[in-house]
């Protein structure tokens, strides 16, 4: 008994530490007016071409007008001069799995893998995300505003991803879009989560599951349009029954137990969110495709490590692609022919793709994943859409984030030159308009030890 | 008569047959002279030079100076390299390459003997696959010399070796002759994971430290016994050996300084330990690898006088990574400590100027920062005097560069090793994955 509360009091003071460390709730904001102006900068608004000496104006968290210097400023506002500075939307990780582990190897810590059965497509990552993460302050202030944060690599169908702002807010509602796509996983990752435990050992048996669970679903679906139908009938036949002992005799129809597994891959099924998969090797890209051929599903593909050996399928089929991460070598069997010119191909072919890291801690790094493509082959151009606007418009959150428009939320940022070169510096981060500190725990730490 | 006549004539024709050989070998070892004119060169341990040259001959450099100053001899190849950047060869001061070689199955997992915490009697040599693809693309990203160590499963994993990174050769042409064996040890969650999850010692960092504290006492014995036999022997007294312990053997080698110590560790009071730990029983650490807390403890780590090779910014993935900051380096190199910027893996190990770059982002001076990457990674390897920097004399370990190499979009074009070109970005298109080229 005294052991069990020992290790109680130990997890309470450890959670404490996480929690009392946690940046946002120690400091005052800064303060600001409704109002926000940005002017003189060179925005680069991912609607076109750059504006120089552009004005961008917030209202609360939206962005309200995108100009150039002609634009009148709200008075009372807060006025923000960026001469010379470049001001660009907010990037946008689309592959993470931010606030859902805190340290890798703290099994406590972990929650992206609910690896206790290989098809759980209604486990939500919103149900898990950690608005207290730490890696929330460390990675926004090298100017990443948003993420998607996903389940792992463990189960060939393996929940639903969420979009969010990066803010640490407790009382804020950080997501963008709480389902923003089902999680499909196939190659080795899956393969070896489950080959130890002999419920999936081959790639046979990993499509032969994800079939499975699909043509429940669409079963499912059948038995609910065919309880529809029968109620409808029904009413139709009550309407129609004069006495009560007529309509006592009517049937009343039976609905099909509820299963939320299948209610869940329905959405995807329908189309109402899309399937994000998995797949670095070539082959199981292929497999990727013959699935959606089958079950028509709106699919993204995702990793695509060996994506340039397929250009032509995947630009015949117009599959969008989160490719990453960049820096990915040969190093397991399955992406052997990782290259660092994958975008390169991909954007000489007209692919449409984002860049993701597919990490967590290493999030801040994504502008220069995007560097490493160019130095590859890809143009500056396409890397900056890459981790903006072409996510957006691949997730469907297009309407709140990834271009600096008016109506879109305030997530922008200022850079003093190319945000690809690791020697520019941030100068501002906006996320749903407020000036965020750019502070965290690792900054407070440096300052302690005589760092800058 | 006429026999030996014969057998003379067959002799002398079979000497001559000889000779021929003999030219075409000495024809092979006259290397070729090279000149790099019109980059901007980067010697390190002085200042950058604009419009510079680089004078290559017999595996060395032969002069470095402003090119209105360094006359060109006769004889010697032009390289032009106007625009480019000519830096000392990039050195890896801890690397897995070959013992943990691609494709990463556990059939090529041969880093970790993990069978027992205390492994000072494994060399690298009798593992490494020399036709790792990583070394290539090590060479392709400007690596001239690396250190492959052991894992940090255990306590003392084994010594590990400099190579250079000589394409296309076997292990005793790639091991760097002139350099000194490291021993690897380490410290903090790994050893304890490890044998911990078998219930083995080491459990805890109590376990780790006990066990590291009785192989080396008992090492000091050894050492003493052998001594006091050879005194005897020396003396003419009908001595008997000690018995030989394999194990106590290669520790003597650390004892008697023979070798180089590289320590991975983490936590601030594990670095500190560690070194009272050196101090205890005598012997010298030479570079303490990760050592993400090492900026708390920066004052003593200066005072001590080791290295520190550690990661730019990698952070979080373990409790004893929670603190890391990647204000670090800079924060060590402020307080003098010599600061590397590692690997740790193949990925960056191709992409170790990046690692340097971001040092510059988190507070480090430039010149500080491109010093990370080359003479210090060669003080720590015990290469400093040889290689590390371009000074006359050295060896001709050059890297050249499309583009300043903290530029993001700077490539490797060409990397020379002892004076000979090992990479050559147009040429070697496998070295670095190229597909596009290939499509042509």
């Amino acid at each position: 008994m005294r052991f069990s509360i020992a290790i109680a009091a130990v997890v309470c003071l450890v959670s404490c530490e996480f929690v009392r460390r946690q940046d946002g709730q120690e400091q005052p904001p800064k303060p600001q007016s409704d109002f926000t102006a940005i002017t003189g900068g060179k925005v680069f608004t991912m609607n076109g071409e750059p504006i120089e000496k552009g004005v961008v104006i917030f209202e609360k968290d939206k962005i309200k007008y995108v100009g150039d210097s002609q634009a009148e400023i709200p008075a009372g506002a807060t006025v923000i001069d960026a001469a010379g500075k470049n001001v660009f939307p907010g990037f946008f990780d689309s592959m993470t799995s931010v606030g859902l582990v805190e340290i890798d190897a703290v099994k406590e810590t972990r929650d992206t893998d609910e690896a206790s059965d290989p098809v759980t497509p209604q486990v939500n990552v919103f149900d898990a995300y950690n608005l207290q993460s730490e890696v929330i302050p460390v990675t926004r202030i090298n100017g990443i505003t948003n993420v998607l944060s996903a389940p792992g690599s463990a189960n060939p169908i393996a929940g639903m991803a969420a979009i969010v702002n990066l803010e640490s807010d407790l009382a804020s509602d950080p997501f963008n879009k709480r389902l923003a796509a089902l999680m499909m996983n196939l190659g080795e990752s899956p393969k070896n989560t489950y080959g130890s435990r002999n419920v999936i050992e081959t790639r046979m048996g990993l499509a032969a599951k994800i079939r499975e669970a699909f043509y429940k679903a669409q079963e499912y679906k059948t038995k609910k349009e065919d309880y529809d139908k029968k109620c409808k009938d029904y009413d139709k036949k009550i309407a129609e029954a004069k006495t009560d002992e007529e309509k006592n005799k009517i049937q009343k129809p039976e609905p099909p137990a509820f299963d939320m597994k299948r209610e869940a891959n329905l959405k995807a099924l329908k189309g109402e969110i899309p399937i994000i998969v998995r797949a670095e090797k070539a082959d199981d890209i292929l497999t990727a495709l013959r699935l959606q051929e089958e079950f028509k599903f709106k699919m993204i593909l995702c990793g695509a490590a060996e994506a340039w050996k397929v250009t032509d399928v995947l630009k015949e089929k117009s599959v969008p692609i989160l490719v990453g991460p960049i820096n990915v070598q040969p190093d397991s069997m399955e992406n052997s022919g990782a290259t660092y010119q994958n975008c390169a191909v991909l954007a000489k072919n007209g692919i449409s793709f984002a860049i993701q890291t597919g990490d967590n801690h290493n999030v801040r790094n994504l502008p220069y994943m995007a560097g490493l493509a160019v130095a590859y082959g890809l143009p500056w151009d396409d890397a900056m859409k890459a981790i903006t606007i072409n996510p957006a418009k691949i997730l469907g959150v297009d309407d709140q984030i990834g271009s600096i428009k008016a109506g879109n939320l305030a997530n922008v940022c200022i850079w003093d030159g190319d945000p690809l070169q690791p020697r520019s510096k941030i100068l501002h981060v906006f996320i749903k308009g407020k000036d965020i500190l750019l502070e965290s725990r690792q900054t407070r730490l440096a300052k302690q030890y005589g760092g800058k | 008569m006429i026999r030996i006549a014969v057998a003379l004539m067959l002799a002398h024709s079979v000497l001559l047959s000889q000779e021929p050989q003999k030219q075409d070998k000495s024809s092979q070892q006259q290397r070729k002279k090279y000149a790099l004119v019109g980059g901007t060169v980067l010697p390190v341990t002085s200042a950058p030079i604009e419009n510079g040259v680089v004078l290559i001959e017999n595996g060395a450099i032969k002069a470095v100076g402003k090119a209105s100053e360094v006359q060109i001899p006769e004889g010697f190849e032009k390289i032009d390299v106007t625009g480019k950047y000519v830096m000392p060869g990039i050195i890896d001061s801890h690397s897995h390459m070959g013992v943990y070689s691609w494709p990463s199955v556990s059939a090529n997992s041969d880093g970790n003997e993990a069978v027992d915490p205390i492994t000072p009697n494994m060399r690298v040599e009798d593992a490494i696959n020399t036709e790792d693809p990583a070394f290539k693309r090590a060479v392709a990203g400007g690596v001239t010399s690396c250190l492959v160590i052991p894992g940090s499963a255990n306590m003392i994993g084994g010594l590990g070796m400099v190579l250079k990174l000589r394409i296309g050769n076997r292990i005793a042409e790639m091991q760097y002759q002139k350099a000194k064996r490291s021993m690897k040890m380490a410290s903090g969650e790994n050893p304890k994971r490890v044998y911990g999850g078998r219930t083995q010692l080491p459990s805890t960092r109590m376990g780790n430290f006990a066990v590291l504290r009785d192989y080396f006492q008992k090492a000091k014995e050894y050492k003493q016994k052998w001594l006091t036999y050879e005194e005897k022997k020396a003396k003419g007294d009908d001595v008997q050996p000690p018995e030989f312990d394999a194990k106590l053997d290669a520790l003597t080698q650390v004892l008697d300084g023979k070798v180089l110590v590289q320590i991975h560790c983490y936590r601030a009071d594990e670095i500190l330990t560690l070194l009272s730990i050196s101090n205890e029983f005598g012997f010298k650490i030479r570079g303490l690898h990760h050592c993400l807390d090492g900026y708390k403890v920066a004052d003593q780590i200066a005072k001590y006088g080791c290295a520190v090779a550690t990661f730019a910014d990698w952070w979080g993935y373990k409790v004893e990574a929670w603190d890391a900051i990647p204000q670090a380096p800079a924060i060590l190199a402020a307080k003098g400590v010599r600061v590397t910027m590692h690997s740790d893996s193949p990925d960056i190990g191709q992409r170790l100027f990046h690692e340097a770059a971001k040092c510059v982002k988190y507070g480090m001076a430039e010149d500080e920062a491109l010093k990370t990457i080359t003479i210090h990674p060669a003080w720590m390897l015990g290469i400093d005097s040889y290689t590390g920097s371009l000074e006359v004399g050295k060896d001709a370990d050059i890297a050249v560069f499309s583009k300043h190499p903290f530029d993001m979009y700077t490539l490797c074009d060409m990397t020379f090793i002892d004076g000979e070109i090992v990479f050559d970005r147009k040429k070697n298109l496998d070295y670095w994955g190229d597909v596009m080229g290939e499509k042509k």
